[in-house]
């Protein structure tokens, strides 16, 4: 292969990295919920910035980059996340808040699929009173 | 006498000659495995829960991974083609094996496909109801019985995993000889070949959580590093990418 020809596809690797680290930050801010989607793009943007090394001792700097936007999105959605499951054990305003707004989304066919309501799932799961 | 050798060179060569090939590397990947799954879900389709129903499907299980021998040996060939930088790798050296030396292929996966029926019979015997298991302790059998097949196979594979190369390379050997050469070339590389699986795993664990298509630069990756340890054991040069000019040249000579 010609050398120039190899060292534009490497870069292009990384550049894709970068892309799927970005793509990775930015849906942690936009679906912060689709937590898999955001660990699924941040572990792709890892796994090609390794890939995209070649023979060389270092990853280049768009797909470092890459790899950090996706370190800052798992971050940002496992705090996300985490801030979200602390508030459903300690907070009851919250937690019936969540409830009052999922029983009327979904309560019927929650019913309707598992026999019981919404309210005594979360109940069980984060120790509230019904 | 065995020295230690790192295996970095040979991780830094699979994926510089991955450079620029993913483009065919992964739809070669995603044919076979595409193939395979159309494949098991017909042999799944006929089964109506009796015990006549379900032997068949096994047999045909069976008779499948047999076949799939010959999509082994084309993928084998692919990746050799990917490691010594030949530029005239194509999708389809995948279905190389249905014109070439097919019956071979499906002998050389013979070996693998016996390891796996013995690995899997307890399994059918306690589904027909044969060794009496009781329900609470099903899942642990299936789990204990996979992991005894995975490792059976995995050991398999460190004695016979250099078969699908050879035959690729030396065509003329018969199958005796063939899985006898890659017994020959094991020796005292079983070690390594093992620390090579070992280094992907992450790799793989990144992949699968990557959304599962991770795992198809992965797997590419994977298949272009056995194809070096091939080279590597055969004491052929490693192909470097860059070096390679001319098409159809490998840059390994």
């Amino acid at each position: 292969m010609d050398p120039y020809l190899y060292e534009e596809s490497r870069q292009r690797m990384a550049r894709l990295a970068r892309n799927f680290g970005i793509a990775a930050l930015v849906c942690s801010f936009m679906f912060g919920s689709l937590f898999f989607v955001v660990i699924g793009f941040a572990c792709l943007s890892v796994l090609i910035a390794f890939l995209s090394k070649g023979k060389k001792p270092r990853i280049d700097n768009a797909a470092k980059v890459g790899m950090a936007a996706g370190l800052l999105g798992t971050v940002i959605t496992l705090a996300m996340l985490g801030n979200t499951v602390y508030k459903l054990y300690n907070d009851a305003d919250y937690r019936n808040n969540v409830i009052e707004t999922s029983e009327k989304m979904y309560g019927d066919m929650y019913r309707e699929l598992y026999g019981i309501d919404i309210a005594e799932t979360f109940n069980n799961f984060f120790g509230g009173k019904k | 006498m065995n020295e230690y050798k790192p295996i970095r060179p040979l991780k830094e060569a699979a994926r510089a000659q991955l450079i620029g090939r993913y483009g065919i590397a992964i739809p070669a990947i995603l044919m076979i495995a595409a193939i395979q799954f159309i494949t098991m879900l017909l042999s799944d389709s006929g089964s109506t829960g009796s015990v006549g129903s379900y032997l068949l499907k096994y047999a045909i299980s069976l008779i499948i991974d047999l076949l799939m021998g010959i999509l082994i040996f084309g993928k084998s060939l692919f990746f050799l083609k990917i490691a010594r930088c030949q530029t005239d790798a194509t999708v389809k050296d995948v279905f190389f094996g249905f014109k070439n030396n097919g019956d071979k292929a499906v002998l050389v996966q013979l070996p693998f496909t016996i390891v796996s029926f013995l690995c899997s019979l307890p399994m059918v015997l306690i589904n027909l109801g044969i060794i009496p298991c009781p329900t609470a302790k099903y899942f642990h059998a299936v789990l204990i019985f996979l992991g005894i097949q995975i490792v059976a196979l995995f050991v398999a594979r460190l004695f016979l995993g250099l078969s699908f190369y050879i035959l690729a390379d030396r065509p003329n050997l018969s199958v005796p000889e063939i899985l006898s050469e890659s017994i020959r070339l094991m020796t005292n590389k079983k070690g390594r070949l093992f620390l090579i699986c070992l280094s992907v795993l992450p790799f793989m664990i990144l992949g699968a959580l990557g959304l599962i298509f991770g795992l198809l630069w992965v797997e590419a990756f994977y298949q272009t590093l056995l194809a070096d340890f091939y080279l590597e054991t055969v004491g052929e040069t490693l192909g470097d990418p860059v070096k390679s000019q001319n098409p159809g040249d490998g840059c390994s000579t």
